[in-house]
């Protein structure tokens, strides 16, 4: 780096108050150079990496933005008199996160070099010599191979943690988010010196930005994207990648769409970075997060109240800051801050042709000291050079003792939750799903927001209210609490996974932090009485036929569309009248706005128009799925015709007991045995209170399952030739 | 401190800022909240993030007028903004399909340009159909390099098992880029779990096509790779025998200790002696 581009800032004399829309200058160089010596004594220096400037960085789960340019600077002592230092000294790199070792002497980072397609990991001395072989010089590289491995962080017991893109199930695909669309970043463990490399279980969307607690465990941002739900939120996880905790954020507790790079300030409380998912360069508020007994109890503390939570450009003055890193009294502390002025947000900057311009700060007690800015760089991931105590190294979580392949899944009570009361004997199964995406070979699901859905099948739950299955491993799992028709009465709307062996068996998903949730035999029925087998082979997952006991996916048009053909088209065939109702759209956005009448319609046949928006789902999906759905889409260009009837969707996606198609065909208790005589409503149960020809029990099982699954038009049964 | 934003810049941020402030902030929530004018309003921005962030916001957003935006978005010089509209078209159906259409006769225009964004398109859709139109652009002889490590590139996104013939005879292309394109792309083909095509490809004349070669056999654990990767630990490359190391590793075969240990003990890299002893370590 040539000197002249270095600006080390405290003769500048300034430090920026965090106060509303203002710069005041509260101090002289001396009052900043003082406070930083003040609250960075004993600290030797600080690390931080270097990046080429970019925008293409919105999305908080973008992991692989490259632009050369990159590498990992020491700034010894931490203060603007401080010596600059190229550790990494990589021409034509990106560096894309680090961590500093328990001992202060050596990092980890993820790193892509010039030539290489991917980001793999590495290991440096701060002094630049090799941690691993005395005598040389330079880094060593702990993975190769044709994937992705980033945000690395050292772990008690000689092994690093970090993201990767490398899919755990031999022959299957990893999972690419269906909405971000990149192959997704999973959890994965080595040793020191890259051997012993182990897979941790798969989310459906990506896992991100890694840090150790002091208990040992690790604390990480999950994509939570199941139907509506899409936020990331911090979830607790032990090295070996088993027994995954809420921490903060779940059921749209955070106080911002999504809380990334949260780092530990002392046991129970956290510094992160809350900001929305999109447009925010990965950058947002600074908060402070007391993580309580209970991620019910969870709460932050706005420490940048100014800077925006949302995905809105940041005013002059305020901006938006990248991480945080606590320094000085663990009570009171302060943080190392990488901060960027001005409108932090990637569609005002593109069209001015700009990017942001991260540098490093102390920030403390509300105003921001300037330590380094390079304002041709970013500079980001300020660690303090200070030794750290290592963690105690997490025992191995316990296999479960019914299977060394599958997940033990299961509850030993689910009448026990903080997702609202359920009445006592009401829950008789639990539904047990897979869940899949784009890497499956289709980029949509139909008119809902929800995923491709497998059902595994449906556990009882014991008079004690527990259940317990056997899971396939590694696969991302989505449960619902059936009530005796078959319908969801409560819906986990997150993906859960384990490990072979591994437990995932609540008490669990909602309980005490400090609680242990001890499975023994004879402690829940379903235990004592053994745990359902629901694993099966993946070319096994799909349905043989569409009964109740073969039935995986739902297919719209093999599933449901036969049904309707022969039971519901007699009267629901488009042709306005009674049963079938119109109404008529204006599509504002073309000139001149043009009106399609639709009219509801339960035949297969293609969907109208719309200027190609709907056509060839068809018009059975777009008649129960669509229509107030699109309509209600904010900002659409769709307006109602004067005088037009107000569409309705008659199928609420992933609750079936909400769904006014499911209410018309009025299910038959199902559980424990079928009867027919027997229904969910205490209303005309149709088509038979028009004379129509009844529904069975499992045609009727199918729309519900449908409904519950979230009404998606395509399943894995219409992605032929993939032997899924 | 010092910014380097020039005045002519800073006008225009203050600019778009005061336009900008003076709407509500936008919705967190993904996948809806879009608007017509807030695509276009991406697009003039010409940032591929902003484009692809209000792309996503409009997913299931119902918008004739979006769709002649989207549209031109095809040929935008950025795979990933081409990507995002591909996306978008392919999540209606009917679009997808006149598109697709439209995409398959442009794989045959003599114009590398276009028949790239084709093959980059109908990869983003993700739909087998596009296997066989691909394959049969690939068998052109006249059509452009840039177009064919699209085509194969494409063929890698579709990932249908049906690609595997085209891949394979794509590993013996003329062109070096190719050839290392569709050796990359065999192991993303969902069900083929062993490519005798990338385990010949280990002698490549190219060291590009060796890598990959060596990373494909070793992400299928190819046991009867063992010997070639041997001798890749002998390449001229350090990059080709890094990578013939970790995939030794994969292999896990104990068989391969001795010429493991002589990569560890003598290479002279030390990245490769690195990898090389990791490897060792993985040995069964």
């Amino acid at each position: 780096m040539r000197k002249s581009k270095r600006r080390l800032v405290s003769g500048i004399g300034i430090a920026l108050t965090l106060l509303p829309g203002a710069f005041l200058a509260t101090g002289c160089s001396s009052d900043s150079d003082s406070r930083t010596s003040e609250v960075l004594k004993g600290v030797q220096g600080v690390v931080f990496i270097q990046r080429t400037k970019r925008g293409g960085m919105g999305d908080i789960f973008q992991y692989a933005d490259y632009a050369p340019g990159g590498n990992i600077f020491t700034l010894t002592p931490p203060s603007a008199d401080g010596k600059l230092t190229n550790v990494t000294n990589m021409v034509n790199g990106d560096v894309q996160a680090m961590d500093l070792s328990f001992d202060a002497k050596e990092i980890v980072y993820s790193a892509r070099e010039e030539g290489s397609s991917d980001y793999h990991i590495y290991r440096i001395n701060l002094d630049g010599s090799n941690p691993c072989m005395e005598g040389q010089r330079g880094a060593c590289k702990l993975t190769s191979g044709p994937d992705t491995y980033v945000y690395p962080i050292y772990v008690p017991g000689g092994r690093i943690v970090a993201m990767t893109t490398r899919v755990v199930e031999a022959n299957t695909p990893q999972f690419r988010d269906e909405y971000e669309r990149g192959v997704t970043a999973q959890l994965v463990s080595f040793n020191l010196d890259g051997s012993d490399l182990k897979l941790g279980p798969r989310n459906l969307s990506h896992r991100v930005s890694p840090a150790l607690a002091s208990d040992g465990r690790v604390l990480m941002t999950q994509w939570d994207h199941l139907g509506n739900v899409n936020e990331g939120n911090l979830m607790f996880v032990n090295p070996d990648m088993s027994t995954a905790r809420e921490a903060y954020g779940k059921e749209g507790s955070g106080i911002t769409n999504s809380v990334i790079k949260a780092r530990e300030v002392r046991p129970g409380v956290v510094v992160a970075i809350a900001t929305a998912r999109d447009r925010t360069i990965q950058a947002g508020k600074l908060i402070s997060i007391e993580l309580g007994k209970k991620e019910a109890d969870a709460h932050a503390t706005d420490l940048t109240p100014q800077v925006p939570g949302g995905n809105e450009p940041s005013f002059n003055g305020v901006g938006r800051y990248y991480d945080a890193y606590p320094v000085g009294d663990v009570m009171k502390p302060s943080f190392l801050v990488s901060w960027a002025d001005g409108p932090v947000q990637s569609e005002i900057l593109g069209q001015a042709g700009l990017n942001p311009d991260f540098g490093i700060y102390l920030f403390d007690n509300g105003k921001r000291y300037p330590l380094y800015n390079n304002p041709e760089m970013w500079e980001v991931s300020p660690i303090a050079i200070a030794a750290r105590k290592e963690p105690p190294t997490v025992a191995p979580s316990a296999k479960n003792t019914f299977s060394d392949t599958n997940v033990l899944m299961g509850a030993l009570d689910v009448y026990q939750s903080s997702l609202g009361a359920i009445a006592p004997g009401t829950a008789k199964m639990v539904r047990i799903m897979e869940g899949f995406s784009a890497e499956e070979g289709t980029r949509d699901f139909g008119l809902t927001m929800f995923d491709g859905h497998v059902r595994l099948g449906e556990v009882p739950v014991q008079p004690d209210g527990s259940f317990a299955a056997l899971v396939p491993a590694n696969v991302p799992i989505h449960q619902q609490l059936l009530d005796e028709f078959g319908m969801a009465i409560r819906t986990e709307n997150v993906w859960v996974s384990a490990g072979p062996g591994q437990s995932r068996f609540c008490g669990g998903c909602h309980e005490d932090r400090g609680a242990t949730t001890i499975v023994q035999p004879g402690v829940a029925q379903a235990i004592a009485l053994g745990p359902v087998n629901l694993d099966l082979a993946r070319a096994l997952r799909k349905s043989t036929d569409y009964s109740y006991a073969a039935v995986k996916g739902v297919p719209w048009d093999k599933a449901l569309q036969p049904i309707m053909d022969a039971k519901c088209v007699s009267c629901h065939n488009g042709t306005p009248g009674p049963a079938n109702y119109s109404y008529t759209l204006i599509d504002t956005s073309v000139m001149p706005a043009t009106p399609t009448t639709i009219t509801f319609d339960l035949r297969g046949i293609a969907a109208p128009m719309l200027d190609e928006n709907l056509s060839t789902y068809s018009m059975s999906h777009l008649s129960l799925i669509g229509p107030d759905r699109i309509l209600s889409e904010p900002n659409s260009p769709l307006e109602l015709a004067p005088g037009s009837a107000m569409p309705k969707s008659f199928v609420t996606p992933s609750s079936a007991r909400e769904s006014d198609l499911i209410k018309k065909l009025n299910p038959v208790r199902m559980y424990p045995t079928v009867d027919m005589n027997v229904r969910a409503f205490n209303t005309a149960t149709h088509p038979q209170d028009v004379g129509g020809t009844a529904l069975t029990a499992d045609e009727i099982y199918l729309f519900t399952l449908m409904a519950d699954m979230g009404g998606q038009f395509i399943s894995r049964e219409n992605l032929p030739g993939n032997g899924y | 401190m010092k910014t380097t934003m020039t005045t002519k810049k800073k006008t225009v941020l203050a600019a778009l800022l005061a336009t900008c402030l003076s709407v509500p902030a936008a919705s967190v929530w993904a996948g809806t909240g879009s608007s017509l004018g807030k695509i276009q309003q991406a697009v003039d921005s010409n940032s591929p993030d902003a484009i692809m962030a209000e792309v996503e916001r409009a997913e299931k957003l119902v918008c004739g007028g979006c769709g002649v935006i989207l549209t031109n978005l095809i040929d935008h010089p950025d795979y990933r903004v081409r990507e995002v509209a591909a996306w978008w078209i392919a999540k209606r159906p009917a679009m997808r399909t006149r598109i697709r259409n439209l995409m398959v006769e442009r794989l045959t225009s003599a114009n590398g340009v276009y028949a790239r964004n084709a093959a980059d398109i109908l990869g983003a859709f993700m739909h087998p159909d596009a296997v066989a139109p691909i394959s049969a652009a690939l068998g052109r002889a006249d059509l452009e390099p840039v177009a064919r490590v699209a085509a194969v590139n494409a063929l890698a996104f579709i990932g249908h098992k049906v690609a595997l013939p085209t891949l394979a005879a794509a590993t013996k292309d003329a062109d070096a880029q190719v050839r290392r394109a569709a050796v990359a792309a065999i192991r993303e083909l969902r069900e083929v779990t062993v490519s005798a095509d990338a385990r010949s490809a280990i002698s490549d004349s190219d060291a590009g096509v060796r890598l990959e070669a060596v990373q494909t056999v070793g992400f299928f654990k190819d046991a009867a790779a063992r010997v070639a990767l041997e001798g890749a630990l002998r390449d001229g490359d350090a990059r080709v025998r890094e990578n013939a190391a970790w995939a030794l590793g994969e292999l896990g075969d104990r068989a391969a200790f001795t010429a493991l240990a002589a990569a560890r003990d003598g290479d002279a890299s030390v990245v490769v002696r690195g990898i090389a002893a990791a490897a060792i370590r993985n040995l069964k």
